[in-house]
């Protein structure tokens, strides 16, 4: 048995199977799907390597080495809480495409998404992994369109800047291959860390290459921009992450720490001063999900566990925070109906449930207290320092978090005023179906559950953190 | 050689300022397909003759979806009502480019770990080509068609830092599925009653 090829190529197995034989997307096949992610995790928590997989007492060898093209791809240890990660996360997204209507290729570019982050996280070296990242941009942008929303401008923006950023990341890696250790002239280190900021930055939204954002905020189906959003940040996060914990030098120099705690802020202050101007709702939240990067930036910019583990539970509240605000904005706002704030008087009461839901991700993604990303935010606000001045607070950063904080709190406010006015005429009618309201319900209680007693999950995400030992020292 | 490498720079010269100038997109079409032999001329002086004769032919491949693409659409493949001023103005923007690149050709070599003047130049040239089409249309086949002079350039003075199969076969997926994406993009945007396609 080959360790990689089950998470490589079973995947676009699966993806095929459930295009050509699912043509219909039906709940079976969703629940169907997120079994197979289930599965996948509990593989890669499972799986042997080095010795035999005893499975119903017959020994099974395992390789953890697939060779393809005169490359391999190898499954070392300790990307198995990343897998894990990236595993749960697809699962949790599948499962909330049942309450969207969505076309039938969702289920298999997910899939084939979730391959090439593995292909990402498995290829050496893994500075190839650039080409698995845009590869999975081009599948999700499939997503960015249909019938209904066909206007490509956003997709076609979004393609472009991914583009330039896989070629700075290639020539970075084609540079940085060259040092194993801190080189003794800083000037050679120069070029290489603008590439690798052009590239991040380009992947990653960071102002001025975010005009993609708001176009596919304005243009495509929510719940595809929530999974782009999430699933897609998540990858590119875990790559840099990988970047910083290969190579010595690059985790030693104190201009990365200071480029992220500088790009961390930019975010916070560019997302949450634009979400604050926005007339239209789904461009409002675009914009604070870039604010919400910010903060994540902004935990990494703390060096050592703390920094990576914040990150890491910042990731995934994000990812969750994304996931209902795709399945209640996908109410709020039917196909081709407007999200102009004009337009959205008296939605709370034809949408209750909904607009619940909506409001507590959005504010939960500004990290207001009471709500499940609150304590993450809390702990970057207390530990965030300047790289340079040995651990003292440093304030930018964190009146960058607390205007991020208010301008979103503001940004949401301007919006929900509207939706709480009486309409003029009452539209009485069933929200969803019983599914539909089942999963808001479920999450708006996690909302302040977890947000409450934080220990619940915090710890387990953090574990993810072990999947780079250079960062994280055991 | 020197026959070889002198074809190669005279197709993309032509190639590019032809895909530039012109709105039409057989004119386009047929310039880039020029292009991309350029591109395989130049690139034997650092790679084996099947990795050029890959790189023609995923160009060309390229060319034949877009090709396919367009006469879905039923539009006329010479269509091009602009008047003088536009293509004169790309026309312009062509020679600013070739002269922009003598000026700062010195200081590109260090990108690639220094690859030969013959590689590099033809490199700068069809990157900023892309660059300069990328920023004048908006139109998502256009946009390919810019990506993909772009991508050229860069896989062009890549191939001297990296030649591994998995490597070019992944540089040649990320040009056939940029276009592939873009295409199908492309078709959900086009009025009905203009689209033979049935996605």
């Amino acid at each position: 048995m080959n360790a990689p090829a089950i998470f490589l190529i079973t995947p676009g197995l699966v993806a095929f199977a459930a295009y050509v034989f699912f043509p219909r997307r039906s709940r079976l096949t969703i629940f169907l799907a997120v079994l197979y992610s289930l599965f996948l995790a509990f593989t890669a928590s499972a799986i042997p390597l080095g010795a035999p997989w005893i499975i119903l007492g017959h020994p099974l060898p395992v390789s953890n080495t697939l060779s393809f093209l005169g490359r391999s791809f190898t499954f070392n240890p300790e990307v198995r809480p990343i897998i894990m990660f990236l595993c749960l996360g697809t699962a949790a997204l599948l499962a909330g495409s049942m309450a969207v209507t969505s076309n039938r290729i969702l289920i298999p570019v997910l899939l084939l998404v979730l391959s090439l982050l593995f292909a990402s996280l498995f290829i050496q070296p893994f500075l190839y992994a650039s080409f698995f990242l845009f590869l999975s941009v081009v599948l999700l942008s499939l997503l960015l369109s249909d019938a209904s929303h066909p206007s490509p401008r956003g997709a076609v923006r979004w393609i472009s800047y991914s583009v330039f950023g896989t070629l700075f990341l290639l020539l970075a890696g084609s540079g940085i291959s060259l040092y194993s250790n801190l080189p003794a002239d800083p000037a050679k280190l120069e070029p290489i860390l603008i590439q690798l900021c052009l590239g991040f930055g380009l992947l990653l939204a960071f102002p001025p290459f975010h005009f993609w954002l708001p176009e596919v905020s304005d243009d495509s189906p929510p719940y595809s921009v929530s999974l782009v959003l999430s699933l897609y940040v998540g990858g590119v996060i875990f790559i840099l992450l990988r970047f910083l914990d290969g190579f010595s030098w690059l985790r030693q120099s104190s201009s990365v720490y200071l480029v992220f705690l500088l790009a961390g802020s930019g975010m916070c202050v560019i997302g949450s001063s634009l979400s604050l101007v926005q007339s239209r709702l789904g461009r409002c939240v675009g914009y604070l999900s870039l604010s919400n990067l910010g903060v994540v930036f902004l935990s990494l910019s703390i060096a050592g566990p703390i920094g990576v583990k914040g990150g890491l539970v910042l990731l995934a509240l994000r990812g969750l925070s994304l996931l209902v605000w795709g399945v209640s904005f996908h109410t709020l706002r039917p196909k081709q109906a407007s999200d102009h704030i004009a337009d959205l008087r008296g939605r709370a009461f034809s949408n209750p449930v909904a607009f619940s839901a909506a409001l507590l991700s959005g504010l939960s993604l500004v990290g207001v207290p009471g709500l499940f990303s609150f304590p993450a935010f809390w702990a970057v606000l207390r530990s965030v320092s300047d790289p340079g001045s040995s651990g003292s607070p440093a304030v930018f950063p964190q009146l960058a978090i607390l205007f991020s904080m208010v301008a979103g709190i503001i940004a949401l406010y301007r919006f929900a005023r509207p939706m709480m006015q009486v309409p003029l005429a009452i539209s009485i009618s069933r929200e969803g179906g019983r599914l539909f309201r089942a999963l808001l319900l479920v999450s708006i209680i996690s909302f302040f559950l977890l947000g409450i007693f934080p220990q619940i999950l915090a710890p387990w995400v953090s574990r993810a953190a072990s999947a780079f030992p250079n960062l994280i020292p055991q | 050689m020197f026959w070889i490498i002198l074809a190669g720079y005279l197709l993309i010269l032509i190639g590019a300022l032809i895909f530039t100038v012109t709105r039409s997109w057989i004119y386009a079409l047929t310039a880039f397909s020029l292009q991309t032999l350029g591109v395989g001329l130049l690139a034997l002086q650092i790679a084996p003759v099947p990795v050029a004769a890959a790189k023609c032919i995923v160009g060309w491949l390229a060319v034949t979806i877009l090709a396919i693409t367009i006469s879905h659409e039923k539009k006329d493949f010479l269509r091009d009502t602009e008047g003088l001023i536009a293509p004169l103005f790309r026309m312009a923007l062509w020679i600013l480019v070739f002269s922009s690149l003598v000026v700062l050709f010195p200081g590109l070599g260090g990108f690639f770990q220094n690859p030969p003047t013959g590689i590099l130049l033809p490199t700068g040239f069809l990157l900023g080509i892309g660059l300069i089409n990328l920023g004048i249309s908006e139109h998502p086949l256009r946009v390919s068609l810019s990506l993909l002079s772009l991508l050229q350039g860069f896989e062009l003075s890549y191939l001297w830092v990296e030649q591994s199969l998995l490597v070019l076969a992944l540089l040649a997926v990320m040009d056939l599925s940029i276009l592939v994406v873009l295409s199908i993009l492309h078709s959900y945007n086009i009025p009905v009653e203009n689209s033979g396609i049935n996605l």
